[in-house]
């Protein structure tokens, strides 16, 4: 039995088994893949567009991450700190996602594999 | 600035090394199994690995190097600091949580899931010997130059003292007395930060738009030191350090191997929202401190503080205990010298379990006996190798004292962007990614970063360097990526893609993930 194997090695590397195959084809999967996807690209475009956005700005307009927003506080350091909270927001927003909706479909998809693969050795 | 030989410096050092030793003692006591010397038998809750995460990046760099880039060039040196947090992210959305439901020890252990054994291990050990002993090398010329600096040490004896120490800890200790280790340096250095930046702030009524504005008087620039351009002034030469950075932290071997401490997915999620909250705030409190050292020290002090600025915020702290010389003075210097000394050791301890684990975990065990190799053997292995890697360590330290090594650590993150996060990714989402295309990534990867860095000004003997970028990473990268994408059109693997589903399911569900050991 594929599903309860704690060490890798040998036992699924070894023989690829019908289980794996399996639960690619389940639409349970391709939802938690469709799911994970609709997080992870946005997510990623959103950090790297704010990041190299920011860099750009510093290196083509340095006057106008000048401007001063609260007597010597300018819109550069306002900036910096905006991309920490961004950085943490990313990361909260993860975790949240991930737990209420990953990890139940993850749950669904393992209790189906080991159905299965119980029904299969029988 | 001369710290030399206070009385402090002794009874603080003593005090720091007896609380390491304790740690260790304590860590050790736990039979050892591979699961335990490598992964700390799974037994580091999110909280705590990210807590020691953050520990990888607050070395002295942090501590040393930020500060003084702050003092120096104001905006421009935060801005320097941004990329590491940034690349937490890459982190988090591509490696942690995948990493830890499909690895057991090592980035080949995870990869070779679906790619061929043997190759693929082979090139992942040499990336991992090659970044760790890069970063190594860094962290022990750090750590003898600030004995040498503050406690009068001479660099050759504090190298040899530093690594005869960290041996010790990663010997008897494995991985779990290394975690403890930066837990405990990432706690001491954590609070000594927030002391000295709420006493900067303090100097300056609390108010940051006063300390900014104080600092900027006490620059030669005046407004230009709060605006971008006085570091950083290539366009490209920014994005290209950028891409290092953002994308380099998901290919650092030791970083990626404390995902596989912790029990489950759900805590290899929380260590990096304890990561980035904990180097947030810290690099936050950084930005205070090199501001204050701008705003408080005096122009002689400023010139103490050499030509980086490296010992920045010693001198600040020299100053807020009095002044040199005087007793509270001299007191504060000894703290923050131990203090900057443990984070240098703790983070040389991190490398060097990962180091090891790429010769004795990947290739003594599963290449050259074949995944043969019993527990006992793959741990006295691992011991041995950790003593070889210090003394190659300690020699190359001796060996590159006199050389610039600022372009080391750039060159590190390029080469992790370029060859680690490309096979990485590239193994977890793309399915006709094969093996040829991963050896053929990483080598192409690895030479094209070796080859470019000598061509930039750091390194060039000659006036004119063929190339002006000071970070190789913006062509390295895509070239990294381009070559792994070749490697695998030109050479499908048919094994390789059949075996797809067998990491891409472990990653995405953790069904079949390692368990904890109990113990």
């Amino acid at each position: 039995m594929v599903m309860s194997s704690t060490s890798a090695h040998g036992n699924l590397t070894g023989s690829p088994g019908r289980d794996w195959d399996r639960i690619e084809a389940q639409p349970e999967y391709r939802e938690l893949r469709a799911m994970q996807r609709g997080f992870t690209i946005p997510a990623t475009a959103c950090y790297l567009i704010a990041y190299f956005g920011f860099l750009l700005l510093a290196a083509l307009a340095p006057g106008f991450l000048g401007t001063s927003i609260l007597g010597s506080i300018n819109l550069g350091f306002v900036l910096i700190v905006g991309l920490f909270v961004l950085v943490w927001a990313l990361v909260r927003s993860y975790i949240k996602v991930a737990r209420e909706r990953w990890d139940p479909q993850a749950e669904r998809i393992a209790s189906q594999a080991s159905d299965d693969s119980a029904e299969a050795a029988r | 600035m001369s710290g030399g030989g206070n009385g402090f410096t002794v009874v603080v050092f003593a005090l720091l090394v007896a609380l390491t030793i304790f740690i260790v003692t304590r860590a050790s006591r736990r039979g050892q199994t591979t699961t335990s010397f490598w992964a700390a038998g799974r037994s580091i809750s999110g909280p705590q690995n990210g807590v020691a995460m953050a520990g990888d990046f607050l070395g002295a760099a942090t501590m040393l190097g930020s500060v003084g880039l702050i003092m120096l060039f104001g905006f421009d040196g935060a801005l320097y600091s941004l990329g590491w947090l940034v690349g937490f992210v890459t982190v988090l959305l591509f490696a942690g949580e995948r990493l830890r439901n499909a690895g057991r020890f090592t980035l080949g252990d995870a990869l070779t899931l679906r790619l061929s054994e043997r190759p693929t291990r082979c090139a992942v050990a040499v990336t991992t010997l090659l970044i760790s002993s890069l970063l190594l090398v860094t962290q022990l010329l750090a750590a003898g130059l600030l004995l040498e600096g503050l406690a009068g040490i001479d660099y050759s004896i504090a190298v040899v003292i530093t690594t005869a120490a960290f041996l010790c800890y990663v010997v008897f200790g494995g991985m779990l007395s290394v975690t403890w280790l930066q837990i405990a340096k990432a706690a001491i250095l954590a609070s000594i930060t927030t002391v000295v930046a709420v006493w900067v702030l303090a100097k300056a009524g609390f108010g940051p738009s006063t300390l900014l504005s104080r600092a900027a008087d006490h620059s030669e620039q005046g407004g230009a030191f709060l605006r971008p351009g006085l570091f950083l002034t290539n366009p490209v030469d920014m994005i290209s350090l950028g891409i290092a950075l953002v994308f380099g932290v998901a290919g650092l071997p030791h970083l990626l191997m404390r995902f596989l401490t912790v029990p489950d997915k759900t805590a290899a999620r929380s260590s990096v929202w304890w990561s980035v909250l904990l180097i947030g705030c810290v690099y936050l409190l950084t930005i205070v401190i090199g501001l204050g050292a701008r705003a408080l020290l005096s122009p002689a002090e400023i010139q103490a503080a050499g030509d980086g600025g490296n010992l920045a915020a010693p001198v600040l702290v020299q100053k807020l205990g009095g002044g040199a010389g005087t007793w509270g003075g001299d007191l504060f210097l000894a703290i923050f010298t131990a203090a900057a000394f443990a984070t240098a050791l703790a983070l040389v301890a991190g490398l060097v379990i990962a180091a090891s684990s790429a010769v004795s975990h990947d290739i003594y065990a599963s290449v050259i006996k074949r995944g043969e190799a019993n527990d006992r053997d793959e741990v006295r292995m691992a011991r041995i190798t950790t003593v070889v890697i210090g003394v190659v360590g300690i020699l190359l330290a001796l060996y590159v004292k006199e050389k610039n090594i600022v372009f080391l650590a750039g060159l590190v993150y390029a080469l992790a962007a370029s060859t680690n996060f490309p096979v990485l990714l590239l193994a977890l989402s793309w399915r006709r990614f094969s093996t040829v295309g991963a050896v053929l990534g990483v080598a192409v990867g690895t030479i094209s970063c070796l080859v470019l860095i000598v061509l930039t000004p750091d390194v060039w003997p000659g006036d004119n360097p063929p190339i002006g970028l000071t970070n190789p990473a913006i062509i390295t990268v895509p070239l990294g990526f381009f070559s792994c994408w070749l490697g695998s059109v030109l050479w499908p693997d048919a094994t390789a893609e059949r075996l797809f589903p067998v990491l891409s399911i472990r990653a995405r569900t953790g069904i079949g993930a390692e368990r904890p050991t109990s113990t």
